[in-house]
């Protein structure tokens, strides 16, 4: 009898121990072989909130603003289970095997890193999984090697610690979650590339991902190709006389225009478009009355608007005052929202970041028609 | 045993009963075998299990008891002060304030004007943010606190709190309006609430705060039983009314000002508790009533903090606060005119 509780007992523990181990999502990627050395990397030149330095035996990467304001946090990258001394101001730096075989994402915009370093296969965990839009994520996601951790935004801790990624990638915001999982062991890496106010300086943050997957020269080399296109596409749109544009939409009779500093901002300049707040100073947007914006941009044969139309009649439904707009009535009114995903994420905020050259395309070709005749759209498209 | 007794005692197991059952379950299964190791410091057989108890749900379950005791407490301190059975700590603008402080903090970030306010508050993550929420809370109560040197009634007093909260959600809202949605982002994430934010280190602080306020608040019982008749039957009595008054807006807020610094602003236990333990204890002494407030709030909050694991993933303790604070508030809508208020 009390032999028979005990096994019993027994199979309980076990079972329950069981539960508790089984990780959410697949099994891990198997290691892929291992360099003593790093790979050669590039210098990183257009970003510039984070840094990469190679030691003998380990990297840093450091992100200057890993969420908007916080201090620069480093991290300590160790190659091949290697440990070697750390210099003092390492000594409480999250330390992270390299390479890493799993990786949770907070953000959807991480996940074109992923794909195009060819490297989905270390994907184990997104925050929700609706958004994704990327067809190889959309399948891994659907063949179950994906665990999705903040289903309604709210991060489920005690999920993350038992499947234990080895890394947890950011949005670049702070979470209070983020507290108890680095307690709990997780090494949480700050990605803040929307931070960076240059299109190519977003895109560079490939290198970050590639010096966490080991995979530093095909980063290196994806950045070069889309830097050269950019460039390319830079120097297409600069003899071509200024477009004028007013971009953005207002919410609730506020309309916020990109400043030239701002991403936007730069993205329009560089495609050879042009606006009345193209001299704010700043990273961000400018809040503006409706009439504001009529009144110094209401001529503007291009509207970029945010929004998410399909139609002319849309945007009048929604504000009849929009009809005021010169571009309304010349029909070039575009949208970034070609490619809506299935669960209704766009591709935009995925793509944007790593293809700035697809979009900075997409605006010379709407701006300038005659420069690029037939051009494929990525991401904009015309409201009907 | 009197009902009081019986009624303290009752909830003095339940709050145990709530706090082993936060850190005994979650939306991952850990052996209760494994879950006492951890607790007696011993090696548990699976290794997450350490995290997950040492690093999540112990802090997780501390905090939720502790912020529901001080929550209880403050409210209901500021009910019997204001003679209203809706004040709660909120209205004196703890809330509103460490939200302004969180928004400078976020928006300061980002640069411009607000950026001159916050740029030494920011450097630390969620340093900076607690910090900033707690100095936040602390302008925005030292102001209320001024303006009540020239105040005698506290009716005035409770609409002098709510407008100058209304002033500081003002200045919350425009700066919302000038930051990019992705930082505006990191201030939403904040304001949702969370008892899960907390680490051992956090506690470190929290809860020698939230012990201090209960102290204080323990210690003042007999004058706020001289209050429930109105403040110059209080004075008749021998009860020095200013100081009095003084001694419970400060160990008020900083109870509600420590728990939303740590855990953003939890909506309606600080309201809703003393209701609770009033239909409980059925009395209104405070020497019972305080007590009371003080564990039917860590239970409460305890529960709320294990329902948030639905299936479905961890849903913002302020859905379920306020599902559970809603009807109640609404219960003592409806009850008032029998309320023993006026």
């Amino acid at each position: 009898m009390y032999r028979r509780a005990l096994v019993a007992l027994s199979v309980l523990l076990l079972l329950t121990g069981c539960a508790a181990a089984a990780p959410s999502g697949a099994p891990p990627a198997p290691a892929p072989p291992c360099r003593p050395t790093p790979a050669a990397r590039t210098a990183v030149e257009h970003a510039t909130n984070f840094a990469i330095r190679d030691e003998p035996g380990y990297s840093v990467l450091t992100v200057k603003q890993p969420s908007p304001g916080a201090a620069p946090q480093s991290y300590v990258l160790l190659r091949c289970g290697a440990t070697p001394p750390l210099p003092a101001d390492l000594a409480g730096a999250p330390r992270i095997a390299v390479p890493i075989r799993s990786l949770y994402s907070a953000s959807t915009t991480r996940l074109p890193l992923l794909v195009d370093l060819d490297r989905v296969d270390v994907l184990t965990g997104v925050a929700s999984a609706a958004f994704v839009s990327s067809p190889p994520v959309r399948a891994r996601i659907a063949g179950g090697a994906v665990a999705e951790y903040a289903p309604n935004d709210q991060i489920d801790v005690e999920k993350v610690i038992a499947a234990h990624p080895d890394v947890l990638m950011t949005g670049g915001t702070d979470d209070p979650a983020y507290g108890p999982l680095r307690a709990a062991g997780i090494a949480v890496v700050a990605n803040a590339e929307y931070l960076e106010p240059t299109p190519l300086g977003r895109a560079e943050w490939i290198k970050v991902m590639a010096a966490l997957t080991g995979d530093e020269l095909r980063a290196s080399a994806v950045f070069d190709q889309v830097a050269a296109a950019y460039t390319d596409t830079v120097e297409k749109a600069a003899g071509a006389a200024r477009t004028s544009v007013v971009a953005g939409s207002p919410y609730q009779g506020v309309w916020s225009v990109p400043a030239g500093g701002s991403y936007v901002g730069r993205l329009i300049g560089d495609a050879g478009g042009s606006s009345p707040w193209d001299a704010e100073p700043g990273t961000g947007s400018i809040s503006l009355d409706l009439e504001a914006v009529l009144a110094r941009a209401g001529t503007a044969p291009v509207w970029l608007t945010t929004q998410d139309w399909r139609s002319r009649a849309d945007a009048v439904a929604a504000d009849p005052r929009y009809g005021e707009l010169a571009a309304m009535r010349s029909g070039r009114v575009w949208s970034a929202n070609k490619a809506i995903g299935p669960g209704g994420g766009n591709d935009f905020y995925e793509r944007g970041v790593t293809r700035p050259d697809l979009v900075l395309g997409d605006l010379v070709a709407l701006l300038h028609p005659e420069l690029e005749p037939g051009h494929a759209f990525t991401s904009y498209t015309e409201l009907r | 045993m009197t009902r009081a007794e019986a009624v303290v005692a009752g909830l003095a197991v339940a709050t145990l009963g709530a706090l082993v059952l936060a850190v005994a379950v979650g939306p991952v299964t850990v052996s209760p075998v494994d879950t006492v190791r951890v607790l007696l410091g011993a090696t548990p057989a699976d290794p997450t299990a350490s995290a997950l108890i040492g690093a999540v749900r112990v802090p997780r379950a501390v905090t939720a008891a502790l912020s529901g005791a001080a929550l209880g407490v403050a409210g209901l301190q500021l009910q019997t002060l204001f003679r209203n059975p809706l004040a709660e700590p909120h209205v004196l603008g703890v809330s509103a304030g460490a939200s302004l402080g969180v928004a400078l903090a976020v928006a300061g970030a980002g640069g411009g004007a607000a950026g001159v306010f916050a740029s030494g508050l920011t450097g630390a993550g969620r340093i900076g943010t607690i910090s900033a929420a707690a100095l936040g809370a602390a302008v925005v109560l030292g102001a209320v606190l001024v303006l009540s040197r020239w105040v005698r009634s506290g009716v005035v007093l409770l609409i002098i709190g709510v407008m100058v909260g209304s002033l500081a959600t003002a200045a919350v809202s425009l700066l919302l309006t000038l930051i990019d949605p992705q930082q505006a982002q990191q201030f939403i994430a904040w304001g949702l609430g969370s008892f899960s934010g907390t680490t051992a280190p956090d506690l470190l602080v929290l809860a020698p705060v939230v012990g201090l306020g209960l102290v204080v608040a323990l210690a003042g019982v007999k004058p706020l039983n001289a209050l429930l008749l109105g403040e110059d039957h209080a004075r008749s009595v021998g009860v020095r009314v200013g100081r009095t008054r003084l001694v419970v807006l400060v160990s008020s807020s900083v109870l509600a000002g420590a728990v939303t610094a740590f855990c953003g602003p939890i909506a309606f236990l600080g309201m809703a508790v003393p209701h609770l333990a009033r239909l409980a204890v059925g009395t209104s002494d405070h020497r019972v009533l305080l007590p009371t407030s003080l564990l039917a709030g860590a239970t409460v909050a305890l529960v709320c903090a294990i329902v948030t694991h639905l299936p479905g993933g961890p849903v913002p303790i302020n859905v379920i606060t306020s599902v559970v604070g809603a009807p109640v508030v609404i219960a003592v809508l409806l009850r008032s005119r029998r309320m023993a208020w006026a």
